[in-house]
């Protein structure tokens, strides 16, 4: 029999049963929907987080950290490792900053400050050629390195002071307006071993101006939360953060907070701390000749120290070999415990991550269509069922087993054919529609280092794919019924009532 | 094809009889009972003959004429169609042989329920590869041979049983078989129209020269036919040409058991 005849007869009986054959190819329309939804979500999701990774996650970014809060590290970074990077890494490396890390309070007004808020002194010039696409002012204008009195502030630090200060929900009122910080040194607590005093913390008051308001980038960089912080440059940073020269003129600079044992709190300034830590001894030692001492060890290299490293290479194919060279120079200075992060490997850990999440959703889509198949399965059983004798008349006019085959076949088939296409179609529009009522579109947080927002996308390949899939799965769910049929014995099937 | 080697073509098709059945034996197993359908029937049927097999219920009528058109197998025995042992074929040898040199017609009409009349007819035309404009011609053609020129497009329910039964002829002539095989052909219509039956089968025989075998229980109905054998728990125990009944010819001496062969 010609493919022709068969899929015309085929036809002709769907006809017959119409309601049968409708309500099989709305259940394969439905499976196939879900799965190019399904298909067409993962792939929104995943094209947005690879552009995420794309514009602000810099993979030919490798940073180097050290552990603990700066000036108090276990393991320094110094800007010798980074001229040591930069001269002997050449090969590989386009460029290497150091960068460092710290906290604030910002006042509000007279009497009230903030609490603490992300620092980070670095390169705005470097930053900008590392991150163009995240270093994009909402207004205002990104300062040189060499105005130190202008600090850059991220989106989120910048709508939390709006509304504490200005009492508006836009953060770009912040550019060109004066912050006072107040930056707070905390004395080990070596400096007040043996006392009654709980803690010493020295603050001195910085005045900054906001050049520029960054836009919302919704980027974490090894724990550096770009939206969260207020930018300067490295050296101005590092001065806020310079413990105070053990005289009179360099402690009149500061103020400081005495927490007692007793719980008691005091404030007080420069001077008078000074005169408190002359007056008390320790073993023939006052706290003031524990500060000098503190203060000199402190100071032989303090200049010297940054908290972080970033190197950039010059190809994304050197990261690795970067990577190496830079944990080999670690170790050999005798500072294994430094942390190189490539972001390449976050963004190959987030790419696995999201993998297995597209597998599960890829395997979902797949149930769903198995499940539509199933409905074929069941309606071409009892089409057999009730058509046995028709099977009889088919071999007793001539008709091979294999003719009776592809007669049942093609039905699934040309059902699967059917609910196939309607259903990407209609998946197309489930997609459209999610997308336009934004129903899905919201944002993934990825363990906190970025997120993104994302809508579902429709795409050929995910048509032929759900397409192809769902037409394989009726085909072999199509075709179990109609070998069955094909093996009636026709005097049997005649005879069946 | 198998049949081939020791009694086909090779030896020539004049020398043969159409249907030639050697010693056929049909057995079937209803759980642990056997039941024994057809206990060595031979029989000779030659090209443009008119053979009615008569015979009481469950005397094996059926089981010899699905024998004959190659829907089902003996137990032991041969069968000859046109010198060829169709019971050494293949199952779509077999069913190559049905759809080329057999036509049946049944007493349920078996119509496929959900095609009109003409796309019935056509099934035999399309399972054997005749395009679309051809075997529409052919099959508009045949429902007007059989009087249904004018009910075409009706399905099997809007039809009346003898109508139906016409379908059913003109499908089994669809590809101008050798054999047409009738089993109880009139059995669901009223005389009047079983007459009319037999009597459209009687002038295809007679004009078109198929050889036609029916199976009936009705002797008006063999009354039809040239020869008629009897059949009684699964052997022909009597076959004569029916010149009697006819009332033409004195009737010949009766064909006993075996004698066939």
């Amino acid at each position: 029999m010609r493919i022709a005849d068969v899929l015309r007869l085929a036809k002709d009986h769907m006809v017959t049963s119409k309601l049968r054959t409708a309500l099989t190819i709305l259940g394969i329309i439905m499976g196939v929907m879900a799965m190019t939804a399904i298909l067409s979500v993962s792939e929104g999701f995943g094209i947005a987080i690879r552009e995420a990774m794309e514009t602000y996650f810099n993979v030919r970014v490798i940073f180097v950290t050290g552990i603990g809060t700066f000036g108090t590290q276990e393991c320094k970074l110094y800007l010798t490792d980074v001229e040591y990077i930069r001269v002997h890494m050449a090969d590989v490396v386009n460029d290497t900053f150091p960068g460092v890390f710290g906290a604030v309070r910002v006042q509000v007004n007279s009497t009230y400050w903030t609490n603490y808020q992300l620092v980070m002194g670095s390169s705005h010039e470097k930053g900008q050629k590392v991150w163009p696409t995240l270093y994009v002012p909402l207004k205002g204008k990104i300062p040189s390195d060499v105005d130190k009195k202008g600090v850059v502030l991220g989106y989120k630090v910048a709508l939390f002071l709006a509304r504490l200060k200005f009492k508006t929900e836009d953060p770009a009122v912040l550019v060109d307006k004066t912050l006072r910080l107040r930056v707070e040194m905390p004395l080990p607590s070596t400096a007040v071993e043996g006392t009654d005093i709980a803690s010493v913390t020295l603050y001195r008051e910085v005045t900054v101006m906001v050049r520029a308001v960054l836009k919302e980038t919704g980027v974490n960089l090894a724990g550096f939360d770009v939206d969260s912080s207020i930018i300067g440059t490295f050296e101005a940073v590092k001065e806020w953060f310079r413990p105070p020269e053990p005289t009179n003129e360099g402690f009149a600079q500061i103020s400081a907070r005495i927490e007692w044992r007793s719980g008691e709190v005091d404030e007080v300034d420069g001077a008078e701390l000074k005169t408190l830590m002359e007056a008390i001894t320790v073993d023939d030692e006052t706290l003031w000749d524990r500060y000098v001492d503190w203060y000199n060890t402190r100071m032989a290299d303090y200049d010297e120290l940054a908290s972080i490293i970033v190197v950039y290479a010059k190809d994304v194919d050197y990261v690795e070999e970067i990577e190496k060279r830079l944990k080999d120079y670690f170790e050999h200075t005798g500072r294994e415990q430094a942390k190189v992060i490539a972001l390449k490997a976050y963004a190959r850990a987030i790419e696995g991550v999201l993998g297995i999440f597209r597998s599960l959703l890829i395997v979902l889509g797949v149930i769903a269509v198995i499940v539509a198949s199933l409905g074929v399965f069941n309606t071409m059983t009892t089409n057999v069922r009730e058509r046995v004798k028709e099977i009889g008349i088919m071999k007793a006019i001539g008709a091979t087993s294999g003719t009776v085959l592809k007669l049942f076949w093609s039905e699934a088939i040309l059902m699967g054919i059917i609910g196939s296409f309607l259903g990407v179609l209609a998946g197309w529009g489930a997609a459209w529609v999610i997308a336009a009522t934004g129903l899905l579109k919201g944002i993934v947080a990825f363990g906190a280092v970025f997120t993104v927002t994302a809508e579902p996308i429709m795409t050929l390949e995910i048509a032929i794919w759900s397409f192809t899939v769902s037409l394989i799965s009726t085909a072999i769910f199509g075709y179990l019924p109609a070998r069955w049929a094909s093996k009636y014995d026709p005097v049997v099937a005649l005879r069946y009532e | 094809m198998k049949g081939k080697g020791e009694g086909g073509k090779a030896r020539g098709e004049e020398g043969f009889p159409l249907v030639k059945l050697v010693d056929v034996h049909k057995v079937y197993k209803l759980g642990e009972v056997e039941v024994h359908a057809l206990r060595g029937v031979n029989l000779e049927v030659e090209r443009g003959e008119f053979v009615a097999i008569v015979g009481p219920s469950g005397s094996g009528k059926s089981t010899l004429l699905n024998m004959i058109g190659a829907m089902d197998r003996p137990t032991k025995g041969q069968v000859f169609i046109e010198g060829q042992d169709i019971t050494k074929m293949s199952d779509k040898e077999r069913a190559k042989l049905r759809l080329e040199k057999i036509g049946f017609v049944f007493q349920q009409y078996h119509l496929i329920p959900w095609l009109p009349a003409i796309k019935s007819v056509e099934i035999p035309l399309m399972i054997a590869g005749v395009p679309p404009k051809e075997r529409r011609k052919r099959a508009e053609a045949l429902l007007h041979e059989v009087g249904l020129g004018d009910r075409m497009w009706h399905k099997p329910s809007e039809l009346s049983g003898g109508e139906q039964q016409r379908v059913a002829i003109a499908r089994a002539l669809a590809n101008e078989p050798e054999i047409l095989l009738a089993d109880e052909p009139t059995g669901n219509l009223d005389t009047k129209t079983g007459a009319e039956i037999v009597k459209l089968i009687r002038r295809l025989n007679e004009e078109k020269g198929v050889t036609c075998i029916i199976v009936t229980h009705d002797l008006e109905v063999a009354a039809a036919a040239r020869r008629v054998l009897y059949l009684r728990d699964g052997r022909i125990v009597r076959g004569q040409p029916l010149a009697a009944k006819v009332g033409k010819e004195k009737a010949l001496r009766p064909e006993e058991e075996g004698e066939g062969a």
